[in-house]
């Protein structure tokens, strides 16, 4: 798997305590972790704060990626996601969503993204939304991409957290069929 | 074990809730913990990770800032000062209950290349912990010695804490001991235990009270 997974040697020689290639897996992944932190976090400061947790995580735990599981951007990209959401759930009530009509914004314009997302192995998964109901696709994306809590899910959509989670739901295992099909 | 209308058990609704990220910050630390306990959770869960993961492809490239990169090598790869050990060592631990500090007792012998071990102990505390870490694996373990288990819903979180730096973390300590890789500790770094929500602490920094704590040192 590693031959076309540059990332993936990159992390397995950083579990061999390679200082160098733990500075060239930084240079090649941190804007891609960057733009994952912002994206959910939505704050530069913290994303910053994430960012560098989430490295030292990779330091400390590189000896447990497996190359024959994960690609190596995808195993980068779930620490730095859980820690991102960790984050924001652990935020104090009060800031959550008082910057919800800039994430509204963001993450509701299909254009850029959705074209992006079309792209490469990324093209099942795009056409399997397709089959999704407008309202429910776009809400499994913006929770996925976004970090967006069901409160806030439901507020947007204006439906009760109850209904929100069994579309959600409906949604998913929708997904997995068409995915397995 | 389905829930009507859904047609999706509810363990793989759990998995594929944790992976969409939109449960409470305590089901999430629920379901981290069952990744760590149930292999079968954690094969649903790398299951959707692997389903949403094409979705990555939507997350853009931002250039962090140019010093980030020194700011966690900082942290990570310390100079650790030999002589003045006790004035960073209370420095280190900053927001830490530094009154606790110190009654702890330091009990740690440095052999090359016997594995590096060390107690953890606290002022008035029941609870003691023995480290033990392996200079040839590079492999860290921490077991509880003395004292009852976290109460119901925390967890006793293990911290290094290189001379002067921020406190990072390693993992939580339950029942078995744990054992973890970890590329060098330090002379002059502090292993330390503080009670955290389970799971452990959200943000990535110490949240709970400060319960015993150990400093690597050659005695």
């Amino acid at each position: 798997m590693m031959p076309d997974d540059p990332i993936a040697g990159l992390i397995v020689a950083t579990a061999g305590a390679d200082r160098n290639e733990f500075r060239n897996l930084y240079r090649a992944t941190s804007a891609k972790l960057f733009g994952v932190c912002l994206r959910i976090l939505k704050d530069r400061s913290e994303a910053e704060d994430a960012v560098q947790e989430v490295f030292t995580r990779v330091w400390l735990n590189a000896r447990r990626y497996d190359a024959a599981r994960a690609r190596g951007m995808t195993w980068l990209i779930a620490i730095a996601r859980n820690h991102a959401i960790d984050r924001l759930r652990a935020r104090p009530a009060a800031r959550e969503g008082d910057d919800s009509a800039i994430a509204e914004i963001a993450d509701r314009a299909p254009g850029p993204e959705a074209q992006v997302v079309a792209r490469g192995e990324a093209r099942r998964i795009a056409d399997c939304f397709e089959g999704l109901e407008p309202a429910r696709a776009e809400a499994i994306r913006g929770a996925y991409l976004g970090g967006l809590s069901y409160e806030e899910l439901s507020r947007r959509h204006d439906v009760p957290m109850n209904t929100m989670r069994s579309w959600l739901r409906r949604g998913l295992m929708k997904l997995k069929e068409c995915l397995e099909a | 074990m389905t829930e009507a209308g859904e047609h999706m058990p509810e363990r793989e609704a759990l998995a594929a809730e944790y992976v969409l990220g939109t449960l409470p910050l305590a089901e999430r630390l629920a379901a981290e913990a069952l990744i760590d306990s149930d292999a079968a959770f954690a094969a649903l869960v790398e299951a959707w990770r692997d389903r949403l993961g094409p979705l990555n492809a939507a997350y853009v490239e931002v250039a962090p800032p140019p010093g980030l990169l020194d700011r966690i090598e900082a942290r990570l790869f310390p100079q650790a000062p030999r002589k003045r050990r006790f004035l960073t060592f209370r420095g280190a631990l900053g927001g830490l209950a530094v009154a606790a500090l110190a009654a702890i007792v330091v009990s740690v012998t440095l052999m090359r290349p016997a594995p590096i071990t060390a107690t953890l102990t606290g002022a008035g505390q029941p609870l003691m912990m023995a480290a033990s870490y392996d200079t040839r694996a590079h492999e860290l373990t921490v077991r509880r010695t003395e004292g009852p288990a976290a109460e119901a819903g925390k967890d006793y979180e293990l911290w290094i804490i290189p001379a002067g730096q921020a406190p990072i973390s390693i993992g939580v300590v339950r029942d078995a001991a744990l054992s973890i890789p970890l590329q060098e500790l330090p002379e002059g770094a502090t292993l330390a235990i503080t009670l955290e929500t389970l799971g452990g602490s959200p943000t990535g920094a110490p949240q709970g009270p400060l319960l015993v704590a150990a400093v690597i040192g050659d005695s």
